[in-house]
């Protein structure tokens, strides 16, 4: 059993969808983004071409961030959730620096987005319950909705196929970009996907074998060619 | 008082149906409270257009609902002078204070004169209950769209030519069986009818892998990156390349589908000298030319060989000598060659050449197929588009062409072709289209009836095709005398940011200034309440009761709108506002109360929908209560599906196929090639205007341009850009994301969560610039700059990219926010509206609508 994800290049359009839902289900602080979209841009005007890619969290196999944890905070579940423990976490950063993705997160003040107050979503911690005051000084990132995927236990829900127990970001996809099972088993959904659609991860060269696979878009590899 | 502090305990967890307004598309909700608190809001997955997804401004509603700068409480105006850098000395009133100076304010204007009062505003899917209250009150100054720039600013020229054509508020592509789409100036999945809807709908169409997919755009937007190609274009020319397009069908490759133009459409009608069809001596009907028994006949002479009818040549008749529409037609456009197109558009002839053969060849004309057990023509080919199409001032001819094109290859309506916008806000979608006189279809969208003077401060009268006239409101209160109309003494502002979301802000300043009391029913202290006598705070869509927001050009039903969290700081809607001034007033029930135009609207959806006479409420019964109302309202239409209603939010289902397609969707009805419907308005104006002698009484009416579009067909005229001086040699153009608007609709400029993600957006934010364009200028990514037009200007921080046209600069929404109320002030690329002309001059000849892009010229600072 091995959580992942599949990002359909074809399907997505880039309307942050994902990035505002995350940011609703965890109600993150002010400049935190556990996703977020990345553009880049190929070629020369007029055949130019802007491409996009939401980002987060990779969830990797081989996770640097996990070695470098000085308190064994960062730890890796059987499931194969790269989760912090952010009683244990010390916030110094190591983990920060070996991600080759820029997908850990400090928290330097739990504050809300407004000067004044907090708001009550807020200062719930949103849909997930973060209690981001006990995590101010600590290193927070994507945790692939575990408190969504816990809900299935003890039931028949199945992450990936019923929305209580499948991540926020999935969910609210309008393009139906995304698909989330378990890439041990090679005919779930994901690994089909990725087989048939050839998906590729981030920065394989980084050696992190991550659990988030893109599939590619035909106007992207135009666009490389 | 903090949001925390007031947020109500209720102590339990429940999932609540709603719908949301963050856009006006209304998709389907679930929301979760616990202890009184929203925690999350998803899309309501029991929905078949949108299946439970959620676009990004629908994700953000809690930070609406717990904006900590929204307005709290009523408050009166203290310093009579206005102005936006004047302080009003706000003083707060309790809500029985307010509603006493309103009704006395308002009991003392309908003594005199009931339309010295207008109603106007534009508050999304809450717009009705004001305009209900206002016909209630007596005023003709009254409409959801009146001191409002809805329309203008967005499709104005584009629903009056797709209800000229084919009864549709617009157009888009069938995409689920489309083979090729052409959009134009729209950004199909991310702001282009609602995104989430289109999201999957474009990726369904892309993963079948069938689909060309062409967008045309000055820059490239979300869905021109994704497309097969994207042809940068000129703002405000599209019309010169739509128009070569159809000469490149009609004189170059012959493609057009004879037999939809003859069955479906008006070509074949003999159009005599005048303009007008030549007319059965008799029976008064349109004559036809019958190619096999050589001689006329009524356009529905049974007798008739439809394969025999003419639709090129010249044809003597006994009631004069006549040519068939499709001819005129076809000689009109011998003059738009690609080459003449594209001096004008900058699209290069040979890529109109090769977009014209590869729409006509994708079209399959004569093909069909059977869906559901019926057989439809297949056309799986269409030009659409919307906003950057509509924005300019030649906007009715150019969408106009955009919508002949569709029904010169045979696909208004056909399965994969323009598919139609329409009964968006009634409980079932009509089954057809409705007669109209020759054949024809009606259309609901009538022309406004002329009266001098002008009846309303919006002077539709003039204007008798403008979809919505609500910014001249603005400039006919500032100078009533140019206008022959009488100003207004009291505003109801519901909902809407005039002052920046209108065309520059000067004019709804000098407008606002104007008006002797405005009242600003609010979400926050905007730039426009600061003109305000009066601001009362209005709910978010989050805390209200409401029935309006079935705009989903997918589905049909009923959807409902009920508080997720009760309203804060003890807010209360404005339908309950008006509730209860309709009882003070004594306007509440009875024929023409405040119950029956309500129920009159709850039938129709608008003025543009069709009309039904059922009765949906008890226009005897004294209502309490906006959700009275609804509750009503449900029991009247959901009939056994109320329980459905309640616990799921919506009855909503998709619309079949007979509803979607031709010839069913028709009824058996024809949409116009040639528009003598338009000649015809315009000859009645111009008729009407000669006997009252308003030309020489009217000083704001321009006698060049007020009769220039009514036309029967379209044709090429500039828009006012090329009409600046030149040394303001760029275009300035903005556009929106499935982030935000362009409106006050700046949705990133006023909620927090989407501000953020913006400003983290390389495009967001920034003055987008062609990168070859700034290094001949000397100027570089990341650099300060002022953008000037003869209007104004706005300073932001420049983004060098690939990907827009080398003459254009242009920014995503509109930002430049002056209060503290958005939390967006002082943030993104200024106010890009502050570029803009107003008045007339900038405003469609005949649609009104807003150019809303600008020449500029651009310099570092």
């Amino acid at each position: 059993m091995r959580w992942g994800m599949t990002i359909d290049l074809q399907r997505c359009t880039g309307c942050y969808g994902c990035v505002i839902a995350c940011k609703q289900e965890h109600s993150t602080p002010s400049g935190i983004h556990f996703r977020r979209m990345l553009f880049e841009e190929v070629g020369e005007y007029p055949t130019a071409r802007r491409i996009h890619a939401p980002v987060q969290c990779n969830h990797c196999a081989e996770p640097p961030c996990v070695p470098v944890c000085p308190t064994r905070a960062t730890y890796q579940r059987d499931d194969g959730l790269v989760l912090v423990d952010s009683g244990q976490c010390i916030g110094c950063g190591y983990c920060m620096t070996a991600c080759p993705y820029e997908h850990r997160h400090y928290v330097d003040y739990a504050a809300g987005h407004f000067d004044d107050c907090v708001t009550p979503h807020e200062a719930r911690g949103g849909e997930a319950g973060h209690d981001w005051v006990a995590k101010q000084d600590t290193v927070v990132k994507c945790t692939f909705c575990e408190h969504r995927l816990a809900r299935a236990k003890g039931t028949a829900l199945v992450p990936g196929v019923d929305r209580e127990v499948t991540p926020a970001c999935v969910n609210t996809c309008p393009s139906e970009a995304m698909v989330f099972g378990d890439l041990d088993d090679p005919d779930s959904h994901v690994s089909r996907l990725i087989r048939e659609r050839n998906g590729f991860p981030l920065l394989p060269e980084a050696g992190t074998k991550p659990s988030v696979f893109y599939l590619p878009a035909d106007v992207m590899l135009d666009a490389d060619t | 008082m903090t949001a925390t502090a007031s947020a109500v305990t209720e102590g339990n967890e429940r999932w609540v149906p709603s719908h949301c307004s963050m856009c006006y598309h209304g998709c389907p909700i679930l929301a979760h409270v616990k202890d009184g608190v929203l925690l999350k809001i998803e899309g309501n997955p029991a929905t078949p257009a949108t299946r439970g997804r959620l676009c990004p401004k629908g994700n953000s509603g809690a930070m609406r609902l717990y904006d900590p700068k929204r307005l709290k409480v009523p408050m009166r105006r203290t310093n009579p002078e206005k102005g936006l850098d004047v302080d009003p000395r706000w003083e707060e009133i309790s809500w029985d204070e307010a509603l006493d100076i309103l009704e006395q304010k308002l009991r003392s204007i309908r003594e005199r004169d009931p339309s010295l009062l207008a109603v106007g505003g534009f508050n999304t899917h809450s717009w009705h209950w004001g305009n209900a209250f206002g016909l209630a009150f007596g005023t003709a100054n009254c409409a959801k769209n009146l001191f409002s720039a809805m329309g203008h600013m967005c499709g104005n020229g584009a629903h009056t030519a797709g209800e000229m054509i084919h009864n549709s508020m617009n157009t888009h592509p069938d995409l689920e069986y489309a083979e090729y789409a052409m959009i134009v100036g729209a950004a199909i999945g991310e702001a282009y009818q609602s995104a989430v809807a289109y999201g999957r709908i474009l990726g369904d169409a892309r993963e079948r892998g069938k689909l060309r997919l062409v967008v045309v755009d000055p820059q490239q937007s979300r869905a021109a990156a994704m497309a097969d190609e994207w042809v940068p274009i000129r703002p405000g020319t599209d019309c010169a390349m739509l128009l070569a397009m159809m000469h490149v069908l009609l004189h170059e490759l012959d493609i057009y589908d004879a037999g939809y133009l003859r069955v479906h459409t008006n070509a074949a009608y003999l159009i005599g000298a005048d303009g007008y069809p030549l007319r059965d001596a008799a029976s008064g009907k349109p004559l036809v030319w019958d190619g096999a028994a050589q001689c006329t006949r009524a356009f529905d002479d049974p007798a008739l060989d439809v394969a025999q009818l003419a639709l090129r040549g010249r044809y003597t008749t006994p009631a004069g000598e006549g040519q068939p529409g499709f001819q005129l037609l076809f000689d009109h456009l011998r003059q738009y060659t690609p080459e003449w197109a594209e001096a004008i558009s900058s699209v290069a002839a040979a890529t109109i050449r090769r977009l014209a053969r590869e729409l006509g060849q994708a079209a399959r004309i004569g093909e069909t197929i059977e869906i559901d057990g019926r057989t439809y023509p297949y056309r799986p080919a269409s030009v659409s588009g919307y906003r950057g199409l509509s924005t300019h001032t030649n906007a009715l001819h150019t969408s106009w062409a955009m919508e002949l094109i569709n029904v010169l290859i045979g696909s208004t309506r056909a399965v994969g072709g323009a598919r139609a916008w329409i009964g968006s806000m009634m409980p079932q979608s009509p089954a057809t289209t409705l007669p109209g006189p020759d054949g024809l279809i009606f259309t609901p969208f009538q022309p406004h009836a002329f009266a001098f003077p002008p009846k309303m401060i919006a002077v539709p009268e003039y204007f008798p095709v403008a979809f919505d006239a609500g910014l001249l409101c603005f400039e006919a209160q500032a100078a009533p005398e140019r206008y022959g109309v009488t100003p207004i003494e009291m505003l109801i502002n519901e909902g809407g940011n005039p002052v920046m979301t209108g065309q520059n802000p000067s004019s709804a300043i000098a407008g606002l200034k104007a008006i002797p009391y405005l009242v600003d029913i609010t979400l926050y202290v905007d730039e426009t309440a600061l003109f305000a006598d009066l601001v009362l705070p209005d709910v978010s869509y989050l805390e209200r009761w409401g029935w309006e927001g079935m705009w989903s050009v997918e589905d049909e039903g009923i959807q409902i709108q009920q508080p997720v969290v009760e309203p804060l700081y003890g807010i209360r809607h404005s339908a309950d506002v008006y509730i209860e001034l309709a009882h003070r007033l004594g306007i509440m029930t009875g024929p023409l109360g405040f119950s029956s135009f309500l129920n009159m609207m709850q039938m129709t959806g608008g003025a543009s929908e069709a009309v039904s006479q059922v009765a949906v409420n008890d226009i005897t019964h004294p209502y309490r209560s906006a959700r009275e109302y609804v509750e009503t309202y449900v029991r009247a239409v959901a009939g056994t599906q109320q329980e459905l209603v309640w616990t799921q939010g919506h009855n909503l289902q998709p619309k079949p196929a007979c509803k979607r397609y031709v010839p069913d969707c028709f009824g058996g009805h024809r949409v116009p090639l040639y528009s003598y419907w338009l000649k015809q308005v315009g000859d009645d104006l111009r008729r009407q205007m000669t006997a009252h002698e308003v030309l020489a009484r009217v000083p704001a009416l321009d006698p060049e341009r007020v009769f220039l579009e009514y036309a029967p067909l379209p044709f090429w005229h500039s828009s006012v850009l090329e009409d600046e001086p030149a040394e303001f040699d760029l275009y300035a153009i903005n556009w929106r994301t499935a982030m935000g608007g362009v409106g006050s609709g700046t949705v990133p400029a006023t909620n927090v969560w989407l501000l953020e993600a913006a400003e983290r957006d390389p495009y967001f934010a920034h003055i987008l610039i062609n990168a070859a364009t700034a290094r001949r200028r000397n100027l570089a990514d990341g650099q300060r700059v002022c953008v000037e037009s003869p209007h104004g200007r706005m300073e932001g921080t420049l983004k060098c990219t690939q990907t827009i046209h080398p003459e254009v600069i242009g920014t995503i929404g509109c930002w430049g926010h002056l209060t503290d109320a958005a939390v967006g002030r002082g943030r993104g690329p200024g106010h890009f509206n502050s570029l803009l002309g107003s008045g007339l001059r900038y405003m469609g000849p005949s649609t009104l609508q807003a150019e809303c892009a600008a020449r500029v010229k651009v310099y570092a600072i």
